[in-house]
């Protein structure tokens, strides 16, 4: 049985530039559970936007956004933040690791805004690492890792709290190609284990490796 | 693990307090958009989910311990404020602590208690001093000693025998019962005062001004009044009352016996330390309670008032410079704030994406500011107090540092901090997580 998992319905993003700025027009989208799907589509279509509406971290101009059978326009501000810290993961290009943090500690980090106990996390978070074949690494702090290895403590650091949905976007943008297999294999394990899973990537060779390619064009989506 | 996501993302649906309904997308689209009902929303405030305090504090300090010169630099203007301020106090507060010392010293808490006027006029009658005044005074809790003097009256004091009367060299006898040692803050240059034993027999005590003029000291014998008196004890210089100086005073219970009915000319009244004036406010009562004009009561702690007034002008100018440096201090800690606020974007983005509220990474930047503000504040109070203590240790004065201003310290570098970083802390809480996430 599949459920829709993620959906929009006639998104519209205007971003109030002058003159405004059409990112995403009339929208409609559907991702199933436990899908794995990768956004393609050439610089400034409109691909972090998509990302953002579907991750509750902005809100459209006009249209539905549902994800996990809520329709996002009915929560407020907080209510999306915590469906953000149950619900989702992220991961993005920039890896945006605390410095100052080790890897269990920044693993952990994902989870402090689920409300887990201390100890909690920190078991979770050395399953997380363990699961993106870190398990090694877990104390060491980010500027002792390489950059695929910071992108899986951030991978680790996005499922750590077993969200419904990660997003990933350009998780591999900044890695060489093998590092960035490794990246995909732990996105790929992460949805083999119940995640819907959707990343965005310049690289069609990639996206070729997933279920499903979403191609965005000028704000368009198809596929 | 599939299934358990399921039930966990079913989970965190309902606790949103939304029906869990799949669009499905050929009814949708015929559908008009319909907002979930506010009822439907159904978190409450108590569902807000808090950080636990640790997990608050860890995060709040997170950026000052990883840019700890920064923090500190950024602290170290609120600690010059606050060492400002404890050290503009404490010296201050030494200084009136040396000055009480100077007064106590020089008789800032004697009173002296004479005979009152029968009226304004003071050539009016005297009204004597009952008998029971001293021990009546002796009762007040903070008199720590007194004497009581009775002049004798054309009563003289030769060395010998010999001299003819009328040569007295200016010498007063007189019957002085009391301590004069602590009332007087005087030193006995030779031999002691009257005890138990010595106040019942024919002994007397001199004034050094007394012995200078006899040139006589203990184990000589002076001649007062037809009977003689071995000397026991010499005073020391009586500087708080100079008009004793010069007398020869004859042990009380023996010399009472021949001038029985000697009126009290002076009492001399030692005060606790600052309560000079809680004393003579109840002293006329006290000695007089029929006649509250029947004593006349001078003291010199007056100069309290002087004292009082000079501090008041340090603290209102201390406090003045004080608050100046730690304005300075809580522009630093706001410009550290904005500069932290603009370099970590990518944290508050990041944060915010893993679900942190608005209202949570203001408080995360707040508190940091209050953080740095403490560290500050704690600097600065062991800064003040080690200026304080150099300043009274090079004086040789005595250390005084008051316990609210060790207290306010920390508690007013914690707010300035909080204040500092408002600003930056409501506009990394303002910032758009995809704005924060896009910034680098
Ligand atoms: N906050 C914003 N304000 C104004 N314009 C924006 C904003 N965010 C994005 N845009 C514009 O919207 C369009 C879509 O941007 P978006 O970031 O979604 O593109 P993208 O497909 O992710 O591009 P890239 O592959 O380069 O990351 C771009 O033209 C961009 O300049
Ligand atoms: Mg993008």
């Amino acid at each position: 049985m599949t459920m829709t998992h993620l959906a929009l319905r006639q998104v519209s993003k205007v971003y109030p530039t002058n003159p405004p700025l059409h990112a995403l027009r009339e929208v409609d989208l559907d991702i199933e559970r436990g899908e794995l799907v990768a956004v393609v589509g050439p610089s400034g279509s409109g691909k972090t936007t998509l990302l953002s509406l579907m991750g509750l971290l902005d809100t459209p101009t006009s249209g539905e956004v549902w994800i996990d059978g809520i329709e996002a326009s009915g929560l407020s501000e907080s209510e999306r933040s915590r469906a953000r810290s149950d619900l989702i993961g992220f991961v993005f290009q920039q890896f945006y690791l605390l410095g100052s943090l080790t890897a269990r500690e920044n693993v952990a980090t994902g989870m402090l805004y689920q409300g887990l106990a201390p100890a909690e996390r920190r078991a979770r978070a050395d399953a997380a690492l363990e699961r993106v074949g870190l398990a090694a690494r877990a104390s060491h702090r980010p500027g002792e890792l390489s950059g695929g290895e910071q992108q899986r403590v951030a991978i680790a650091r996005a499922i750590a709290g077993d969200p419904a949905v990660v997003f990933a976007d350009e998780p591999t943008g900044a890695l060489d190609q093998a590092s960035g297999r490794l990246v995909l294999d732990c996105l790929r394990a992460a949805n083999q284990t119940g995640a819907t899973v959707v990343v965005i990537t310049h690289d069609l060779g990639l996206a070729e490796m997933f279920d499903r390619q979403i191609h965005v064009l000028d704000g368009e989506v198809s596929g | 693990m599939r299934e358990r996501g399921l039930r966990r993302a079913r989970r965190a649906a309902q606790d949103l307090g939304v029906d869990t309904i799949t669009p499905d997308a050929q009814a949708t689209e015929a559908l008009p958009v319909v907002k979930t009902p506010k009822r439907a929303r159904g978190i409450g405030r108590k569902r807000r989910r808090r950080l636990r305090p640790g997990d608050v504090l860890a995060t709040a300090t997170l950026g000052p311990r990883t840019r700890l010169v920064r923090a500190a630099l950024s602290a170290v203007g609120i600690a010059i404020g606050i060492a400002a301020l404890v050290a503009l106090q404490g010296i201050p507060a030494s200084q009136q602590a040396e000055f009480r010392a100077e007064l106590d010293r020089q008789g800032a808490n004697l009173i002296v208690i004479y005979p009152g006027h029968e009226s304004a006029d003071y050539n009016s009658p005297t009204i004597p001093l009952p008998d029971t005044a001293p021990a009546m005074i002796a009762r007040i809790g903070p008199v720590e000693s007194l004497l009581a003097r009775r002049d004798l009256e054309n009563v003289a004091v030769y060395r010998t025998d010999a001299i003819p009367l009328g040569q007295s060299g200016s010498i007063g006898a007189a019957i002085a019962d009391g301590d004069p040692v602590g009332t007087l803050n005087v030193e006995m240059t030779e031999g002691r005062w009257f005890d138990q034993a010595t106040r019942a027999l024919p002994t007397a005590v001199l004034g050094q001004g007394a012995a200078e003029r006899l040139g006589v000291g203990v184990g000589a014998r002076v001649w007062i009044d037809n009977r003689w008196w071995a000397v026991i004890g010499v005073l020391g210089r009586l500087e708080l009352a100079p008009e004793m100086d010069a007398t020869a005073f004859l042990a009380p219970d023996y010399a009472t016996q021949f001038y029985p009915d000697q009126p009290i000319a002076s009492i001399y009244v030692s005060a606790a330390h600052g309560k000079a004036d809680a004393v003579r406010r109840v002293m006329a009562a006290t000695v007089n309670p029929a006649n509250p004009r029947g004593a006349e009561i001078t003291s010199l702690s007056d100069y309290y008032g002087a004292g009082a007034m000079i501090d008041q002008m340090f603290q209102t100018l201390s406090l003045g410079l004080g608050a100046l440096a730690l304005l300075i201090g809580g522009i630093g800690i706001a410009n550290t704030m904005v500069v932290a606020v603009m370099e970590r974007r990518g944290e508050v983005g990041l944060r915010r994406a893993m679900g942190a509220r608005t209202g949570q990474i203001a408080l995360q930047f707040v508190l940091e500011a209050a953080f740095i503000g403490l560290a500050g504040g704690i600097m600065g109070v062991a800064l003040g107090a080690w200026a304080t203590y150099l300043y009274t240790a090079l004086g040789h004065m005595a250390f005084a540092l008051p316990w609210w201003v060790v207290a306010a310290g920390p508690v007013i570098s914690v707010v300035i901090g909080a204040l500092a970083g408002l600003y930056p802390s409501l506009k990394a809480a303002r910032l758009s997580p995809t704005v924060a996430l896009r910034a680098i």
